[in-house]
C-alpha cells in the first residue's frame, strides 16, 4: 500500500511539473509582453516602460526566468500579481466561491440525475424513459452559455425570481441566516444551468446500474419475501447500483472546480475561473501560473484520493498495483 | 467478515448503504454551511462592518466590465475604471481641466485650489487652497498634503507612470497651511498642466507607509482610503463590487443626490444588459454591437459620446510603393470609410480627416474629407504609373504588382474586420491586399523596427495638441508612434513652431496649416474618431466626457418612477 502511494505521488509530482513548465513556456513564448498590454495605446516614456519590464523580471533570459520561477515554486512562493498582491492569495480569496458553485452544481446534477435515472429504469422503454433520454441529451448538447442566457432571460429578467448574477446582494442582510439564504438565491441559477445540462450522464449511469441490479437474485428474493417494490428499489437496489455514480463524482469534482469558467463569467460569479480569465487578458504571468498550479493540484489530489479510496475498498485493485 | 457477508447478504448491505447515504446527506449539509460561511466572509475587508439597514433608499448601481485596480492613483493600472474611481469619486486634484477646448485652449477651474498665480519670471507658481476642504475623516486638507503628493509622485520607488510630468517641478514649498508654491527650473508652456496633473493624497494617513512598500500594498490603501471627493469607499469586495457612500465632508455645493454608489463587476456584456433590464443596475458601458439591441429595449437609454481616440491606417514609407504621395491619396480615395463606420461601428463613430478632436478649437473646419471615389483612385494610380498591363485585375508597375499586407492587433475584432473590408474595397481599384494580425505588443515592436507594410491601429489624442509623436521625423523608430517613418521638413517645422508659441491660442493658423499639409500628404489615412456608448436605466443627467464615462457621476439623478 505504502509503495503504491509513493509511486502514485511521484508520478503526480512529475505530472504537475510537466503541466506547469508547459504553461510557463506557452505564455512566455507568445509574442508581446504584459507591460505593453497594460499600457495599451497610451503614450508613456521609454524609461517607464523599461522599468516596468525590469520590475516584473521580464528583462532576464527565458531560461533564467524559468529557473527563478521553478525555484520559487519549490519554496512554495507562487509569485506576485500585477497589482502587487500575492498571486496565490488572489486565488484563495476566490476559491470559496468556486467551491460553493461546484457544490451547488453537484447537488443539482446528482440529485436530478439519480431521480431521473430511477424513473427511467422503472419505466424502462416506456414514454417517460424516452422523454428523459431525449431531453437530457438535448440539454447536454446545448452550449452552456446558451442555456445560461435562456435561464437569465426567463427566470430572472422576465419572471424576476432570482438575480441575474453575482454571489450576494449589494447590501448584505443583517442576520447570518438571511445572508446564507441570499447567497443560495444567487447560487440557484448558475447551479441549475450547469447541473441540469450535465445530469444526462448520471441518468445513464443510474439507469444502467439499476437495470442490472434489478435482475439480480437477491432483488427477486426480496420481492418474493413480500417487500413492497418501493422498498426494494430505494433500500436494496439503488444503493447497490450507485457505485459508479460515486466514482464519477470523485473524478469530476476537481474538474468541476477548474471548469466553471464560462458560467462564472456569464453569471458574474466571483470565483477562480474569473480571476484566471482576467489574468490571461492582462498577461499576469504569476496569476496564470498560480491558477494552473492550483487547478492541476486539485485534479491530481482528487484523482489520488479517488484511487486511494478505490484501492482501500477493493482488494483486487490494491493487490494488483502494490 | 466473510461469515457476515455470507449470512445475510441482501439485508445487511443495503441497510448499511442506506445508513451511509443518510450520513452522507448530513455530511453534505455540513459542508454546504461551512462553504456558505466561508464564501460569506469573502475576502479581507468584506462585510466587516455591515451597515444597519437605514437610509439606503437611494442607490445608484454601475455594472462594470472590470473593477478598478486600486484607490491609489500612483500604483493603479491605467484602466478606465481607475480614472473614473480616483478622479471622479474619491479624490480631487488642485485644478481641473475644463472641457471648453471647443472655443479655445482649455482653461482650468478650481478644485482644491481656489486661486493660483505665476511669479513674474514664471518660475514660481503659487496655489491658494480652499480653507473649508476636509478629508473624509474630518482632517483639513493642507499644503502639507500637496507637498507629500509631489514627493510620492517623484519617488523612483513608487515608480508612477506619470513621473516625467513632475520632473520639471524642482520643489514644492509649503508657505502656510493653505498656500503652496511650485518651483520650476525654467518656464515652459505646460507648467500649469503638469502641476495640476494627479490627485492630492492624504498625508496624515498614507505617509505611515514608506514609499518602498507602496507597490506591494494595494490592500493597505483600500483599507485606508480616506478621500476628498464626493464619495467615500465603504467596502471593496474583490472580484464582486465596490460600495461607496456619499462623503459628508465633501465641501462642494454639488453633493450627490443619492447616498450609495455601487460599482459591480459584471464581465459579460449580455449579463450587464440583462441587469439593466431587470432593474438591478442603472449604468453600463456597452459595445456598438450591443447598442443595436439596447435601442430596442423600452426603459433603457443609449448615450453615444465622442472619445479621444482616432482609428487610422499607417502606410509604411520605408516601402517604395508608399513613398509616392499620389499612391497614398489613391488609397484614401479607395477606402470607403463611411461603409466601415456604418457597418462595422454600427454608425457609432464620426468620420474625420483631421488627427485633432472634432470640434476642438484647433480643428480645421475647412478640411474637406476625401469622399470614397474608386475612379479617382484608379486615375491617381495610373498617374503614378500603376496600370493593369497583364489583365490580371491587379495594377502593376515595372512588372511588379501593387501588393501589400495590412495588419492589425488581434485583440480587436473590430479592427480585424476593418482590414478585411479594406482588402475587399481596394481590390476594386486593382490593389492586392493581404490581411494579417498579431498581438498588440508584438505588432508595435515590429512596426517600430520597420518590418510591416501597412496597419490599422488607434491612438489616444489629448488636449496638448502636439502631433510630435505621430508625424515628426524625430519620432521615427525606437519608442514613438511615427510608425510609418513619415518624414517632411515642413511638417517638422510646423510642429516645432506650434510648441514654441508662448500663447497657445496664437498657434491656430499654424495648426490649420499643419492639418492641411497632412491632409494633402496622407502619411496615414484617418478613418474615424471613436465614439463610446453607455446604456442607462432609471437615472438622468448622465454626461460622459472624453476622460471618463463616469465623469459627472456625482451629478447623476435617480429618476423616480
Amino acid at each position: 500500500m505504502a509503495v503504491y502511494l509513493v509511486r502514485r505521488l511521484a508520478s503526480a509530482v512529475l505530472l504537475l511539473w510537466v503541466l506547469l513548465s508547459a504553461t510557463f513556456l506557452l505564455i512566455h513564448l507568445a509574442p508581446g509582453n504584459p507591460v505593453d498590454l497594460m499600457l495599451g495605446e497610451e503614450r508613456v516614456s521609454v524609461e517607464f516602460r523599461a522599468s516596468e519590464i525590469a520590475r516584473l523580471g521580464l528583462d532576464a533570459p527565458l531560461g533564467e526566468q524559468y529557473l527563478r520561477w521553478l525555484g520559487a515554486m519549490v519554496r512554495l512562493d507562487w509569485g506576485t500579481a500585477h497589482d502587487g498582491r500575492p498571486a496565490l492569495g488572489k486565488l484563495l480569496v476566490a476559491l470559496p466561491a468556486t467551491i460553493l458553485l461546484a457544490f451547488g452544481v453537484v447537488m443539482v446534477r446528482y440529485g436530478l440525475g439519480i431521480a431521473l435515472g430511477v424513473l427511467s429504469a422503472v419505466r424502462q422503454d416506456r414514454w417517460q424513459d424516452h422523454a428523459i433520454r431525449i431531453v437530457t441529451l438535448v440539454l447536454f448538447a446545448l452550449p452552456t452559455f446558451f442555456l445560461s442566457y435562456l435561464a437569465i432571460e426567463w427566470l430572472s429578467v422576465r419572471a424576476g425570481w432570482v438575480p441575474t448574477g453575482g454571489m450576494r446582494s449589494d447590501q448584505p442582510p443583517a442576520t447570518l441566516v438571511a445572508r446564507a439564504l441570499d447567497i443560495l438565491r444567487h447560487l440557484l441559477l448558475p447551479a441549475l444551468v450547469v447541473g441540469v445540462s450535465s445530469c444526462g450522464r448520471i441518468v445513464r449511469l443510474v439507469r444502467g446500474g439499476l437495470l442490472d441490479v434489478l435482475q439480480q437474485d437477491y432483488v427477486r428474493f426480496a420481492r418474493a419475501r413480500g417487500l413492497s417494490s418501493r422498498r426494494v428499489l430505494w433500500r436494496h437496489a439503488l444503493p447497490n447500483a450507485i457505485g459508479p455514480v460515486v466514482q464519477h463524482l470523485g473524478v469530476s469534482l476537481p474538474q468541476l472546480l477548474s471548469g466553471l469558467l464560462i458560467v462564472e463569467i456569464i453569471f458574474a460569479w466571483p470565483g477562480i475561473g474569473r480571476v484566471a480569465f482576467e489574468a490571461v487578458g492582462q498577461r499576469d504571468y504569476a496569476v496564470i501560473l498560480a491558477s494552473t498550479s492550483l487547478s492541476g493540484l486539485l485534479v491530481v489530489i482528487g484523482s489520488l484520493a479517488t484511487d486511494w479510496v478505490h484501492a482501500a475498498m477493493d482488494p483486487r485493485v490494491r493487490d494488483a498495483q502494490a | 467478515m466473510p461469515h457476515d457477508s455470507l449470512s445475510t447478504p441482501h439485508r445487511e448491505r443495503p441497510r448499511r448503504g442506506h445508513l451511509q447515504a443518510r450520513k452522507l446527506g448530513v455530511y453534505l449539509l455540513a459542508v454546504l454551511f461551512a462553504v456558505l460561511g466561508l464564501a460569506g466572509c469573502g475576502g479581507p475587508g468584506a462585510d466587516s462592518e455591515a451597515p444597519p439597514e437605514q437610509a439606503l433608499n437611494r442607490t445608484v448601481t454601475i455594472a462594470a466590465g472590470a473593477l478598478p485596480s486600486s484607490v491609489n492613483e500612483l500604483i493603479a493600472q491605467t484602466r478606465a475604471a481607475d480614472t473614473g474611481l480616483i478622479y471622479f469619486m474619491l479624490y480631487l486634484p488642485l485644478l481641473k481641466e475644463n472641457t471648453d477646448f471647443k472655443d479655445g485652449p482649455a482653461t482650468f477651474g478650481p478644485r482644491l485650489a481656489h486661486a493660483w498665480e505665476f511669479s513674474d519670471d514664471r518660475r514660481q507658481l503659487t496655489f491658494h487652497l480652499r480653507e473649508d476642504a476636509k478629508w473624509s475623516d474630518g482632517v483639513p486638507i493642507t499644503a502639507d498634503d500637496v507637498r507629500f503628493t509631489w514627493e510620492a509622485q517623484r519617488s523612483p520607488e513608487v515608480a508612477w507612470s506619470g513621473l516625467e510630468m513632475k520632473t520639471p517641478i524642482v520643489d514644492v514649498e509649503v508657505i502656510d497651511p493653505h498656500t503652496v508654491r511650485f518651483h520650476y527650473e525654467t518656464p515652459y508652456a505646460n507648467q500649469l498642466v503638469d502641476a495640476a496633473q494627479g490627485v492630492i493624497l492624504p498625508k496624515h494617513v498614507w505617509s505611515e507607509l514608506p514609499f518602498s512598500a507602496w507597490r506591494e500594498s494595494n490592500l493597505w490603501f483600500q483599507e485606508r482610503a480616506v478621500s476628498s471627493g464626493p464619495f467615500v469607499l465603504e467596502r471593496w469586495q474583490e472580484g464582486e463590487r465596490l460600495v461607496l457612500r456619499r462623503n459628508e465632508h465633501y465641501f462642494s455645493e454639488q453633493m450627490p443626490a443619492y447616498d450609495t454608489l455601487v460599482i459591480r463587476a459584471v464581465p459579460d456584456e449580455a449579463t450587464r444588459i440583462a441587469q439593466l433590464r431587470a432593474g438591478e443596475a442603472n449604468f453600463s458601458i456597452i459595445e456598438p454591437a450591443g447598442a443595436v439591441m439596447v435601442k430596442e429595449i423600452p426603459g433603457l437609454e443609449l448615450i453615444a459620446y465622442d472619445y479621444r481616440q482616432i482609428g487610422f491606417v499607417t502606410w509604411n514609407q520605408r516601402r517604395p510603393i508608399f513613398q509616392d504621395v499620389r499612391v497614398r491619396q489613391a488609397l484614401t480615395f479607395g477606402i470607403d470609410r463611411e461603409a466601415i463606420v456604418e457597418t462595422l461601428n454600427f454608425g457609432y463613430s464620426r468620420l474625420t480627416a483631421s488627427p485633432y478632436l472634432i470640434g476642438a478649437w484647433v480643428y480645421n473646419e475647412n478640411l474637406e474629407r476625401r469622399p470614397y471615389d474608386p475612379d479617382q483612385a484608379r486615375a491617381l494610380l495610373a498617374e503614378a504609373g500603376w496600370r493593369d498591363t497583364d489583365g490580371d485585375g491587379v495594377v502593376d508597375k515595372d512588372g511588379e504588382p501593387l501588393r501589400f499586407t495590412l495588419e492589425t492587433n488581434n485583440e480587436s475584432k473590430l479592427r480585424q474586420n476593418i482590414t478585411v473590408m479594406i482588402q475587399e474595397q481596394l481590390s476594386r481599384v486593382g490593389i492586392d491586399v493581404e490581411v494579417g494580425s498579431a498581438d498588440f505588443g508584438a505588432l508595435i515592436e515590429r512596426e517600430r523596427a520597420g518590418n510591416f507594410d501597412a496597419s490599422v491601429l488607434g491612438i489616444g489624442i489629448d488636449t496638448s495638441w502636439n502631433l510630435d509623436a505621430l508625424f515628426h521625423s524625430r519620432s521615427i523608430g525606437a519608442h514613438s508612434w511615427n510608425l510609418g517613418a513619415y518624414r517632411n521638413e515642413e511638417v517638422d517645422r510646423l510642429i516645432d513652431e506650434i510648441q514654441a508659441v508662448a500663447e497657445p491660442a496664437d498657434a491656430k493658423p499654424l495648426h490649420d496649416a499643419l492639418q492641411e499639409l497632412i491632409w494633402r500628404e496622407q502619411p496615414v489615412t484617418i478613418l474615424y474618431q471613436n465614439q463610446k456608448l453607455v446604456a442607462t436605466q432609471g437615472i438622468g443627467n448622465v454626461a460622459p466626457s472624453m476622460i471618463s464615462a463616469w465623469a459627472n457621476v456625482a451629478a447623476w439623478q435617480l429618476v423616480d418612477d
